[in-house]
């Protein structure tokens, strides 16, 4: 970020930022946009949300030992990606994700499910659905660490969180992507997309848990570990 | 060498933004044919290896697009059949057409995109935003192929210690669940080791910067002028509402009106600008090699 000097200019961005420049950017662009109004306006406030939390990150005083471990579990999230991408709709992000929101807090889990979604893209292909991929995944770690206590050390609750967190996932790509065509909310091709996919959302939802059941024992006792031994 | 790689990275990417931005949200068929025009333009005269299935994979997503769209949707004055009480109307195909256009032509934009927007230059990116963001990502971008070749070796060593047994589809996941146990238990001492390291070398002590090698030349100004100025044109002209077009229930001729054709001339200079920036550089190295004769290579004199 490029150094602003001055601690009042500096708290003055802070808040014009969020509540100025990204409503003016969306609103200016539904006004331009009048077409595709509806689908600019989603797009953009997925992009503007992602940059805000990532901005709120850059603000934080976050310890050097959590910063490596976010970008472990990045790097970590990635690797399962690529070892299972020769399996249609398997991948273990979310999973993944969601334990490391679950021990780590929500920011984390934020940090982790969207830079996995932004770096795994870099091998498995860019495109307009990435700051949707970014926003879902991220928002799927940000609601782990929410709700951590309740899914701390209780595998049945993390099975269910992590089969629905599938399940929205996959609708908040679908309803992207009939926003994009059509411009308006049009329920008969929101169900049209979310048939066509159902297979795949059934596949990633289902995997999700046994992903989930195979790396709850050790994710948790490391974490656990690591978490009380060296304080992060 | 692609001319792209040239090009400082913020520039790249602010020109794709404005393509791709002004393309995707604008539904009028003729930015629509531009956009899909300039972008295989640029794919085919972008140098290196390409996957050839880009073609087959896009023609066969507008093909799938112009067959569902009448199906679904039964807008449109043009009938040509009745099917089950639902009108099958010849301008919902025709907006299933160029919604596959569409969409081929995203596909094409960040097909290019990927190519030339390599890690490092994401990093780049990424730090105008946050360093701390830019950082992590170098480090996993790092970490992937470390954590991989670590697995490999786990892997083997699980393999020599006799633990694995791949008879049947359980006892391989298993064996691979706890080839990631490990793996994790690795990741996190390691975790720890470099985090220390990184401190005691004397990270977070004050404020950071970033270092780059990508300077901000001539070229830049000029590229970054054309597309800040024809995106300008197109945007402009569609928040005039000239560029509003409606395929229902008539998909009538797109307007012609000066306003219309300057956002369209625009957006066709602004997507033809990448590929005359890349054909060019390829020209000039033509020539310089042909001017490179036998004459001028001097041989040591032995």
């Amino acid at each position: 970020m490029t150094v602003i000097k001055s601690e009042k200019l500096r708290r003055a961005l802070s808040v014009v930022i969020p509540f100025v420049f990204i409503p003016a950017v969306v609103l200016s662009g539904v006004l331009v946009f009048r077409s595709k109004n509806y689908s600019y306006g989603i797009f953009a406030v997925a992009v503007l949300s992602v940059l805000l939390f990532i901005c709120g990150f850059d603000r934080k005083k976050t310890g050097t030992r959590r910063l490596v471990l976010i970008s472990a579990a990045v790097a970590m999230a990635c690797v399962g990606r690529a070892v299972c991408s020769f399996i249609p709709a398997v991948n273990p992000i979310t999973a993944i994700t969601v334990l490391f929101a679950v021990y780590l807090g929500s920011e984390a889990g934020f940090m982790t499910g969207a830079f996995s979604a932004l770096i795994s893209n870099i091998f498995a292909g860019q495109g307009v659905w990435t700051p949707f991929q970014m926003f879902a995944w991220g928002m799927i770690g940000f609601f782990a660490g929410v709700f951590a206590k309740y899914l701390e050390n209780h595998t049945v609750r993390l099975c269910v969180y992590v089969f629905f967190a599938g399940l929205v996932y996959s609708f908040i790509m679908d309803v992207w992507s009939v926003m994009w065509a059509y411009n308006a909310f049009n329920l008969k091709y929101y169900i049209a997309s979310v048939t066509s996919a159902a297979p795949y959302t059934a596949v990633y939802a289902v995997s999700n848990v046994i992903f989930i059941l195979l790396l709850k024992k050790p994710f948790s006792e490391k974490l656990g570990r690591i978490k009380v031994k060296y304080g992060i | 060498m692609s001319c792209f790689e040239r090009f400082n990275p913020a520039t790249v990417f602010i020109f794709f933004n404005c393509v791709i931005v002004s393309g995707i949200f604008t539904m009028n068929p003729v930015i629509t044919v531009i956009s899909l025009a300039g972008a295989v333009l640029l794919w085919i005269v972008m140098p290196g290896r390409k996957n050839k299935k880009i073609h087959i994979y896009t023609a066969l997503m507008t093909l799938a697009c112009m067959v569902f769209n009448p199906v679904f949707g039964h807008n449109g004055a043009t009938v040509i059949a009745v099917v089950n009480n639902h009108n099958i109307t010849v301008e919902a195909g025709l907006y299933g057409l160029f919604l596959g256009f569409m969409l081929s032509a995203a596909v094409y934009w960040f097909a290019s995109f990927s190519k030339i927007m390599t890690a490092d230059k994401i990093i780049y990116i990424t730090a105008f935003i946050s360093q701390k963001a830019a950082l992590v990502i170098t480090m996993a971008l790092r970490f992937i192929p470390l954590y991989l070749n670590k697995a490999r070796q786990i892997n083997n060593t699980q393999k020599a210690l006799g633990l694995y047994k791949d008879e049947t589809i359980v006892s391989r996941v298993r064996g691979a669940a706890r080839v990631l146990s490990v793996l994790l238990t690795y990741m996190i001492e390691k975790t720890i080791i470099t985090s220390d390291s990184m401190a005691a070398r004397g990270y977070s002590a004050r404020r950071r910067r970033n270092f780059s090698l990508y300077s901000f030349g001539a070229g830049d100004i000029v590229f970054l002028a054309v597309s800040v100025i024809f995106t300008a044109c197109t945007v402009y002209a569609s928040s005039k509402g000239a560029l509003v077009y409606d395929f229902y229930p008539y998909a009538d001729v797109p307007s012609t009106q000066p306003l219309a054709l300057t956002g369209c001339v625009g957006y066709g200079v602004l997507c033809i600008s990448p590929s005359i920036a890349e054909g060019g550089s390829r020209l000039k190295w033509r020539y310089l090699k042909s001017k490179i004769s036998h004459s001028d290579i001097r041989l040591p004199i032995r």
